[in-house]
């Protein structure tokens, strides 16, 4: 332990309901937590452990406009946080829920201010970009299985009006132990009832797993539930980044060559959708090549009848026009529903572990 | 076979190509300018400095993948980083290969293509499949269409034109393949209500030229000549996309016996 990292002075010290900060954990190389908050691990008398982010607001100082970035990161804050109180009160099982929040005494030498604010999160293992780079194979069913996790989660999250809109797999956290996958990061998320300033943003979520049609700034309906639009695509997105190691948006632009700026306006966004559909539909293709290689591994029968399942759906979530996406049996607000691709994942995923 | 070609009444015409074709002539999107000045995003600056610090597949694609939707082609910490992906063969996809060498191609680079050596039948069975699989995508309709048009089976392909064109009315791919294709089947009146019935074609100089060509073909005075001029006038519009423009308005011209027009056209 480096006792002269001031941040090392927070171990040991105790939290309200039992909690204590046992280990100060350093950002990994993996890590994209931001500047403004530490990361910890804590432990209760009963030996549960979690994970702590303290929020260290003093690097507001170091900006430009003090107040400014004060006020952004407070109000950051507080919407995550009852948002995630939200789902916790929904008992939403497949969302990484607080435990415990409050605010902590710390030392001058980690804050100029007396008290900042935590949170304590339950302990996952790590996340999905992690886990997944760091085997040379693909595990098709444990792929399968957090695909069935994850539709799941967004479920949960679409009943009470909530739209993930950054869900990628650093968002994903592994519980390996017990085999389950949660959402996490609910900072981009967009909710009927509580608009924020993130629902102006042409882009919420990360670019590279962006819709496409975000990118043009094309924006089909005002309603709220294209955002749950939005969560379909990413969701078949990590098909893409499980079999084939980038992201849907990134696979279309590679097949398109790029688009130019000056060609990424609203206007443009129908007129070049026969383009992006096609670019789409060569780079599904190269998918269901990649995804009935790895099946033939472990299922040696149905490989194809498999893939041409996980293919379909594939077709469905990301599909490139918000118009068409989802279940093209449910038109208008039906069609983003996940439930049809919750049991459709879950059989597949069976299948898979089974090897039927 | 006797081909009766009308040599006096020559029109620069829209042609009827597979979609690869277009795609690589340019046709479909203008050209990607590499020097363009970017304005990098904290998320992708973000991106770089983590494909700096650790140097490993999962940052190099996700830092190429941004900088090929920015079109960031000249930093060279993005090309280093796409020439890492493509060392790594053995542990990456074809999709991601292809990230790698779309980002680091030359963009001049045309690969050949021979229409003849394509096995129609075999083109016709793929095609088929990809419909069965996909029916929405009105490329691989406008792709059939023409393979059953070389096939003689006018029929067939007539009906692939209409889907495509009630999939999509206002690609510039779409319309002028079914233009070009009614004018093939006798029809040049459908042709130009094709072309004439999109509001894009005001705006699009290859629709626009498509719309002059056939106007002339079917003997009926374009009615958008003076936005053609327009354009040609104030060149704000790559060479590229005006060539055809250029083509149909020197025709015309000609044919009107404007010479004085026509050498203004040729001095462009």
């Amino acid at each position: 332990m480096n006792k002269n990292n001031p941040k090392n002075l927070l171990i040991g010290v105790e939290l309200d309901g039992g909690w204590k900060i046992v280990e100060l954990l350093e950002r990994t190389k993996d890590d994209t937590g931001g500047k403004f908050s530490i990361p910890y691990k804590v432990q209760n008398t009963n030996g549960k452990k979690g994970f702590l982010k303290v929020f260290n607001i003093s690097h507001a100082l170091d900006t430009d406009d003090i107040m400014k970035s004060f006020q952004e990161l407070s109000s950051d804050y507080i919407f995550e946080r009852d948002l995630l109180y939200k789902c916790k009160n929904r008992r939403l099982s497949k969302i990484i829920m607080p435990i415990a929040h409050g605010d902590i005494k710390v030392p001058k030498e980690l804050s100029i201010l007396e008290k900042v604010s935590y949170i304590i999160f339950e302990l996952a293992d790590g996340d999905i970009r992690q886990i997944h780079s760091s085997s040379d194979e693909i595990d098709v069913a444990w792929c399968l299985k957090s695909l069935h996790n994850i539709a799941t989660a967004l479920k949960q999250l679409h009943s009470i009006e909530v739209a993930h809109q950054d869900l990628k797999p650093s968002n994903v956290l592994c519980f390996m132990k017990e085999i389950i996958f949660k959402v996490s990061d609910l900072g981009r998320a967009s909710s009927k009832n509580f608009p924020y300033k993130f629902d102006t943003y042409n882009i919420p979520g990360d670019k590279i797993y962006a819709p496409i049609e975000l990118h043009y700034g094309y924006i089909h309906t005002n309603e709220f539930y294209r955002r749950y639009g939005i969560d379909l695509y990413l969701l078949g997105s990590l098909v893409f980044f499980y079999f084939a190691g980038v992201s849907a948006t990134i696979a279309i632009f590679s097949k398109l060559g790029g688009i130019s700026k000056e060609e990424l306006i609203p206007n443009s966004f129908i007129r070049h959708l026969p383009y992006i559909r096609e670019a789409f539909f060569e780079a599904v293709e190269d998918l269901r090549k990649i995804i009935v290689e790895d099946l033939r591994k472990i299922i040696k029968v149905k490989a194809e009848e498999l893939t041409d399942e996980i293919i379909s759906i594939v077709l469905e979530l990301c599909e490139p026009d918000p118009n068409r996406r989802g279940n093209p049996v449910k038109r208008k607000t039906i069609q983003f529903d996940l439930e049809k691709y919750v049991s459709k994942f879950d059989r597949i995923a069976k299948r898979a572990y089974y090897q039927i | 076979m006797n081909i009766n070609r009308d040599y006096k009444n020559r029109q620069i015409i829209p042609r009827l190509y597979p979609y690869k074709y277009a795609f690589y002539l340019g046709e479909i999107k203008p050209k990607i300018r590499h020097d363009l000045n970017i304005k990098p995003s904290k998320e992708y600056l973000k991106k770089e400095k983590k494909w700096l610090f650790n140097k490993s597949l999962p940052y190099a694609i996700e830092f190429v993948g941004e900088a090929l939707i920015l079109n960031d082609y000249n930093n060279k910490n993005s090309v280093e980083a796409a020439k890492f992906i493509l060392k790594k063969q053995k542990y990456i996809s074809n999709i991601t290969k292809q990230l790698a060498n779309e980002f680091l191609k030359n963009p001049n680079e045309i690969p050949s293509f021979n229409l003849f050596d394509i096995d129609i039948y075999k083109e016709i069975s793929l095609l088929k499949k990809n419909i069965r699989a996909y029916s929405i995508n009105a490329i691989n309709w406008i792709n059939i269409a023409l393979y059953y048009a070389i096939l003689g089976q006018i029929e067939k392909a007539n009906h692939a034109i209409r889907v495509a064109l009630n999939l999509s009315p206002y690609n510039r791919f779409i319309l002028r393949s079914a233009a070009r294709f009614f004018l093939h089947k006798g029809d040049s009146e459908k042709a130009l209500s094709i072309l004439r019935n999109t509001e894009y074609t005001k705006y699009d100089p290859w629709l626009l030229a498509s719309e002059i060509s056939v106007s002339q073909v079917n003997d009926t005075r374009s009615s958008n000549i003076k936005i053609a001029r327009n354009i040609l006038d104030h060149l704000d519009v790559s060479p590229k996309d005006l060539s055809e423009l250029f083509g149909s308005m020197g025709t015309l011209e000609i044919n009107s016996g404007n010479a004085k027009k026509r050498n203004y056209l040729k001095k462009l």
